[in-house]
């Protein structure tokens, strides 16, 4: 089985009967909600309902194990944020009685000299809330991929229309085409990670510049393969008569039913609710945001 | 010239992730100094199995031993000093600049010294007959000469052995001569050689053994002319009979009853028939 593995996964479950639009709102709601809110336990309870989402699609845990990166990126963000949170940025108006707390040095005590580098508990606090913000990001957007057949997906763009406008067929194309090569993709990148590690390339390890080096090993194989089967693509659609000037039809239709009328509308009172909590009242934001407007 | 087992697999099972089982049960012993060919179906676990032994697959069950390291406690790049692994597709490893840079890669990593480098690396290359083309980019071969860079890049490592997987397919009956004598040479130098292939010819011509797969279990492990005398199972698995066994088959009823391997051992076997 690939190690990202991100294609479509045929289950019946109320997620995968839902339109392909509720889903687009769904993935739009969960990047506004995350937004809204910076306060970590806000966001974890915005991460716990996708989480949940995932569980009603049936989706299988193992699916989304490679989702363990992510926590190099948290890590990255509370201790960048932990240092040089108090450095940067303007925070408006703060309490004047307001005391950044220390939680540790990053150069220790008993060592002479140097700058000792405090991390500051409020920029670990806002970095971790940066990093639960990608992982609610990282977790919502397999479920779109996973529960939608790729057809269902182009139909669903094709069927867009403004007064006479829509969206050019080679539009869509390259963007479903994109979603059906993420699984190739992978593919190649298993099997160069194969070839590879046969050889005695090992992948881990502490050095930086060995790492560079080792993963050059990797994307060289896979960016030429993947150029050169897009070049085989073109010639399959030349074959194909692809872009003769016909209305293109579908086989299978998408419906939208009561369930996505339903869906959509706790969608939008959700991110109406959420929004109007945290400008309005503050809540889930944490006292100590920078302000944008500096 | 068979010795000691430098790869032995007690009662190996594995499943990929999902629960799909693809090996169950599989126990053998592979001599130093064999000439082993693995048969068998699409989806008969063929390369699952060879995937065990340079670590890449690691059992579910049951264990494999390379050269007395168990692969679930060693590095993959440990084992790959011992198994050196030739996939199908060689444009899945290439990445360097150079035909050279490309084969050398394996020994650099190795911490091996500029000269011996040098050394083994041009003698790889020497092996496919690419020496002579080893600034170029690996990108500017044709399709056979990647295959054979491929070849070399794991030939340089001087493994004692060698897996090749499906070494053949898509080559032509050129470059296919060429991948089995240097496959032969390797042998005759002693060193243990797995091949995975579709080619009952090749099977039939140059293997000591040879094991067909069937479901993920050995269903058979014996000499090329057991095996192939066997139709019965060969039948069952879906396989066909190599050209000169073929042949051999039709005469049956003649009073033929010998299975010839190759074309010389055929023609022989008539000769002799014809006259006696």
């Amino acid at each position: 089985m690939p190690t990202i593995d991100i294609q479509y996964f045929k289950e019946d479950s109320f997620v995968h009967r839902l339109h392909p639009f509720t889903k687009v709102l769904f993935e739009i709601a969960v990047l506004v909600t995350a937004a809204a809110f910076n306060e970590p336990l806000f966001l974890a309870v915005v991460i716990l309902a996708i989480v949940g989402v995932a569980a009603l699609s049936k989706i299988p845990a193992r699916k989304f194990r490679y989702m363990w990166v992510l926590t190099y990126i948290v890590l990255f963000m509370v201790i960048t944020q932990g240092v040089w949170f108090t450095s940067f940025g303007d925070f408006g108006d703060i309490d004047v009685e307001f005391e950044w707390r220390t939680l540790f040095h990053l150069w220790p005590a008993w060592a002479p000299g140097g700058p000792r580098i405090p991390v500051i508990l409020e920029g670990a606090n806002y970095g971790f809330s940066l990093g639960l913000r990608v992982v609610a990001i990282s977790l919502a957007f397999p479920i779109l991929v996973l529960t939608t057949h790729p057809s269902d997906l182009t139909r669903f763009l094709s069927q867009i229309r403004i007064a006479s406008w829509r969206i050019p067929y080679n539009v869509i194309f390259v963007f479903t085409t994109a979603f059906r090569y993420i699984p190739t993709v992978s593919r190649e990148f298993d099997q160069t990670l194969d070839a590879q590690r046969s050889r005695g390339v090992h992948f881990g390890g502490y050095n930086p510049i060995r790492q560079i080096r080792v993963v050059m090993t990797l994307f060289v194989p896979v960016l030429t393969s993947s150029l050169l089967s897009a070049h085989d693509l073109t010639l399959a659609l030349e074959t194909r008569a692809f872009g003769a000037p016909t209305e293109r039809t579908f086989i299978h239709e998408v419906h939208w039913r009561k369930a996505d009328w339903g869906v959509t509308a706790l969608l939008i009172i959700i991110v109406v609710a959420c929004l109007f909590l945290a400008n309005r009242y503050g809540l889930g934001v944490l006292p100590y945001t920078p302000q944008r407007n500096i | 010239m068979t010795s000691a087992a430098i790869i032995e697999t007690r009662n190996l099972s594995y499943s990929y992730p999902g629960g799909i089982s693809a090996l169950s049960g599989v126990n053998l012993d592979i001599g130093q100094g064999e000439f082993v060919a693995i048969i068998g179906s699409n989806g008969s676990g063929k390369t699952t199995l060879v995937k065990q032994f340079n670590g890449l697959l690691k059992p579910s069950k049951g264990r494999v031993t390379v050269d007395g390291m168990d692969t679930r406690s060693t590095r993959v790049s440990e084992l790959s000093r011992i198994v050196g692994f030739v996939f199908q597709n060689p444009d899945h490893q290439i990445f360097a600049y150079s035909v050279w840079e490309e084969a050398a890669f394996g020994l650099k990593l190795q911490k091996l010294d500029a000269e011996s480098v040098e050394r083994q690396t041009s003698e790889a290359l020497q092996a496919v007959s690419l020496n002579d083309l080893r600034d170029r980019h690996p990108r500017a071969l044709s399709r056979g000469q990647r295959q054979r860079l491929a070849t070399a890049s794991i030939l340089a490592l001087r493994t004692p052995v060698l897996v090749l997987d499906e070494p053949t397919t898509g080559q032509d009956f050129l470059s296919r001569r060429q991948i089995m004598e240097l496959a032969v040479d390797l042998h005759a130098e002693g060193r243990t050689v797995l091949m995975v292939t579709h080619d009952m010819a090749l099977a039939a011509e140059y293997a000591t053994r040879v094991i067909v797969m069937q479901d993920g279990a050995a269903v058979c492990d014996a000499s090329p002319k057991e095996v192939f005398g066997r139709e019965e199972i060969l039948k069952a698995t879906g396989l066909d009979l190599p050209p000169a066994a073929k042949i051999a088959r039709g005469l049956r009823e003649y009073g033929f009853s010998d299975t010839p391997l190759t074309q010389a051992e055929l023609v022989e076997n008539l000769i002799t028939a014809i006259r006696g």
